[in-house]
């Protein structure tokens, strides 16, 4: 019996160092929709996941991410019914039911998907109706513009990516697609200031050539780099990925051809560090794997093709999708492997070589997007099997530090299409004139905010000056516009007296002046001058204008006024060009 | 304006029919006179005189010294009479009053005119041989106006006013035909103006003393 019990309890304990064992063993779960927190080691990241498409049935695709610098995030996606849809969520709140972006025309089948945010912390958004067009929408503090269709000569086919530049203006670069006569592709960028509502287009491959799926950045001088895919003077399968390098006024500074390769070569991404360096990353399915190549401009040195060491989808169909950002210093790829595994991978310039920070789902992936948070990296994606949702994994990433704890502040003073020296840019750090071309510039403090007002004897400038609060980044394109400063005239004087005969009289006053000897100085000419007048208890909205004589009187009669009026008078002085001086 | 001289020409006219067809039963009066008395009179009483004369118009406004900084203007003068009856003679008299002086500021020249006219009776209580005083009395029509020179914004103006004069004085016989004349007047025109003066004052005192001196033919 002692022996049986001994048994039972050896059994026993056998039984529970099992059943521990067996817990113990068990696999990690997926990373499901969710789940908060993937405790998986990849490295020391924080990677959490949340589903972000509703609840509501049918396919969710193609979901675009960004993220405004109050932190507050945007996701777009389309929807079951094939619209596009969309989700925010607000700094400190929670996410908004998926809603479908108003005024959308029906689309046959949204695909690629991609948004950007400008300084106002505006969502520009950017999506493809399959082969056809592509829509652009900028979203802000909850109200959507009307979804534009892109003026695309011919039709769209895989592509679409935007980029925003520090004055605001939009950039979308696109395909047009021409079928007829020999299927050409090009690559054209579109360009929509700030505050207009259309864009304009230029195209930038013009070699009626098959180029297709462009990416597009911009770096902190506002240059635009592009890369893009082509078969420019090749055999057919023959692909080369190519980047283009614009100026702030879009005039082509250079290309290079990254990478000759044969077989299908895709979606090469292009990104630009906060140090400048530009980065190049391309998928090439005969490899089955990612590739890319870093540019410094400084030394204008290009790196040898480095491969990313992920392994990629070997069915090109399959292989199409890859994103890289900058944060910060570094870069980020989020690429799926051959099992359609999306990774969060990122460069080490000094290693050159790619590391995986994470896995990022256990699921296949269809489609993704990647986006620098201040610190964490978003990644938006859907599952490959359908059902298929949309989920936003982020990564946690150390915070975006300035490179520099300067930024610059520059542009151009122009008179008459023509730069302006010596110009005194007031305001800012030491007072930079213009040089010889009318250009200035000027380093500030990270975060420095001021008012700039230009100033020379005997000019005016429009505007009359620039405020700026929290400079974290390069201010380019500050222009001003100088015109002579023309004055009005000098020592006005005003006498009241009476006009009168035996039965009749009235009231005059009586206005006398000077020319102005900086208009004279300047050698001004004079061809007009305005006489206002108002009470002198209004204000100085009420001046209005009585009289124009010319530019060589001196005198003004104001004749028939009211003998208990009290007015006020100004005479401006108006030049050849028809400048008019300011009344006070 | 125009319509006032037309006003004062008929009544002239009329008071010179009147007159003349007056005259007509004094001179056959006369007549019968000089076929009785033709020893008793030395010279044959005139029937018409018409005469000319220079005199000073001593105008009454203030205002109107003020501006113009005369008191006194001196103008020629016309006249005529007609002999009615018992040495009553109707009498007519027509002179312009011309002053002018400087606008306040823009000094443009602003010119004062009266177109004075006066008629009425005179009557010749004694005729000596060459003297023959007279006094009468009767009405003063006057027009006046003001003009100012192109360059100021003021407008002019113009009206009419009437009044009463009286007078008295002698014609000097000094030959048949020919006689002298002195006189004294005064004239009473007030008006009180629509549109105030310039300084608030309404009324307009156009008349004044006048006296003075001419030569009268007679026949």
């Amino acid at each position: 019996m002692k022996r049986i019990a001994t048994i039972s309890a050896i059994f026993l304990i056998v039984l529970c160092i099992m059943a521990v064992n067996i817990d113990g063993a068990r696999p990690a779960s997926k990373t499901t929709p969710q789940e908060t927190v993937s405790p998986e080691a990849l490295g020391a990241a924080v990677v959490k996941t949340i589903k972000v498409s509703g609840s509501g049935a049918g396919n969710k695709r193609y979901p675009g991410v960004a993220e405004n610098a109050d932190g507050d995030r945007l996701v777009i996606f389309r929807g079951s019914s094939g619209s596009y849809m969309y989700t925010f969520y607000r700094k400190g709140g929670s996410w908004s039911n998926p809603a479908v972006i108003p005024n959308q025309p029906k689309m046959k089948s949204s695909t690629c998907t991609d948004v950007e945010v400008d300084s106002t912390g505006r969502f520009h958004c950017l999506w493809e109706d399959t082969d056809k067009t592509l829509f652009y929408a900028s979203f802000l503090d909850g109200k959507w513009t009307t979804p534009v269709r892109m003026s695309i000569p011919g039709r769209n086919d895989m592509g679409g990516a935007i980029a925003v530049r520090s004055n605001d203006e939009v950039i979308i670069a696109a395909v047009n697609f021409v079928k007829s006569p020999n299927n050409s592709k090009e690559i054209y960028l579109y360009f929509k200031g700030k505050n207009e509502s259309h864009f304009t287009h230029k195209n930038i491959t013009n070699d009626r050539e098959s180029s297709t799926t462009p990416s597009v950045a911009v770096d902190s001088n506002d240059h635009i780099w592009v890369a893009l895919k082509s078969d420019l003077n090749l055999r057919d399968l023959d692909l080369i990925t190519v980047m283009y390098h614009f100026d702030q006024k879009n005039n082509l500074v250079s290309s290079k051809t990254l990478s000759v390769e044969g077989g299908w070569n895709f979606w090469p991404q292009i990104a630009v560090n906060s140090e400048g360096k530009v980065m190049a990353t391309w998928v090439l399915a005969q490899g089955a794997d990612y590739y890319s190549r870093l540019y410094n401009p400084k030394t204008k040195n290009w790196s040898s093709i480095e491969r990313v060491g992920l392994g990629a989808p070997t069915k090109p169909w399959a292989a199409f999708w890859s994103k890289l950002a900058a944060h910060g210093k570094d870069f980020y790829l989020a690429a799926m492997n051959s099992g359609r595994f999306l990774h969060l991978m990122k460069y080490n310039e000094k290693t050159h070589r790619w590391t995986n920070v994470t896995k990022i789902s256990d699921d296949p992936v269809y489609y993704f997007d990647l986006y620098p948070g201040y610190d964490q990296m978003l990644v938006a994606w859907d599952n490959d099997e359908e059902p298929s949702n949309i989920y936003l994994t982020t990564v946690d990433v150390p915070p975006v530090t300035p490179t520099t704890n300067k930024s610059k502040i520059s542009g151009t003073v122009r008179k008459d299409s023509s730069g302006l020296s010596g110009v005194s840019m007031t305001g800012l750090p030491g007072n930079p004139a213009t040089d010889s071309t009318g250009e200035y510039s000027a380093e500030v403090d990270y975060g420095w905010g001021g008012t700039v007002r230009p100033q020379k004897s005997g000019y005016s400038f429009s505007p009359l000056s620039i405020t700026y609060t929290n400079v974290t980044s390069n201010q380019t394109d500050q222009d001003y516009i100088a015109f002579i400063a023309i004055k009005s005239v000098a020592n006005l004087q005003v006498e009241k007296r009476v006009e009168r005969g035996f039965f009749n009289s009235y009231t005059l006053n009586i206005l006398t002046w000077e020319a102005n000897p900086e208009n004279t100085a300047l050698g001004l000419v004079i061809s007009a001058q305005r006489v206002y007048r108002k009470a002198r208890t209004e204000d100085n909205s009420k001046w209005a204008r009585i009289a124009e004589l010319a530019g060589s009187v001196r005198t003004y009669e104001d004749r028939n006024v009211s003998s208990d009026s009290d007015y006020v008078y100004a005479v401006t002085c108006v030049d050849d060009k028809g400048n008019e001086s300011a009344i006070y | 304006m125009n319509s006032m001289k037309s006003k004062i020409l008929l009544i002239t006219v009329g008071l010179f029919i009147l007159g003349t067809a007056m005259a007509i039963p004094a001179a056959a009066q006369d007549q019968g006179q000089d076929q009785g008395q033709v020893e008793s009179q030395e010279w044959k009483q005139p029937r018409f005189r018409i005469g000319a004369y220079f005199e000073g118009y001593m105008i009454n406004d203030k205002n109107l010294k003020d501006f113009y900084h005369h008191s006194q203007r001196n103008l020629p003068g016309f006249e005529t009479s007609v002999h009615t009856v018992y040495n009553i003679d109707v009498w007519a008299s027509y002179r312009i009053y011309r002053d002018e002086a400087k606008t306040t500021f823009f000094e443009k020249v602003s010119k004062f005119r009266i177109n004075a006219a006066s008629i009425g009776l005179q009557y010749r209580p004694v005729r000596w041989k060459f003297l023959e005083p007279f006094v009468g009395a009767g009405l003063d029509l006057y027009s006046y106006k003001e003009t100012v020179e192109a360059g100021s914004d003021i407008s002019g103006a113009s009206g009419n006013a009437t009044g009463f004069y009286v007078q008295t004085g002698t014609y000097v016989n000094v030959f048949k035909f020919i006689a002298l004349k002195a006189f004294y007047r005064y004239n009473g025109v007030k008006k009180t103006l629509a549109n105030p003066l310039p300084d608030g004052s309404t009324s307009l005192d156009l008349g004044g003393h006048e006296f003075g001196g001419g030569i009268v033919v007679q026949f």
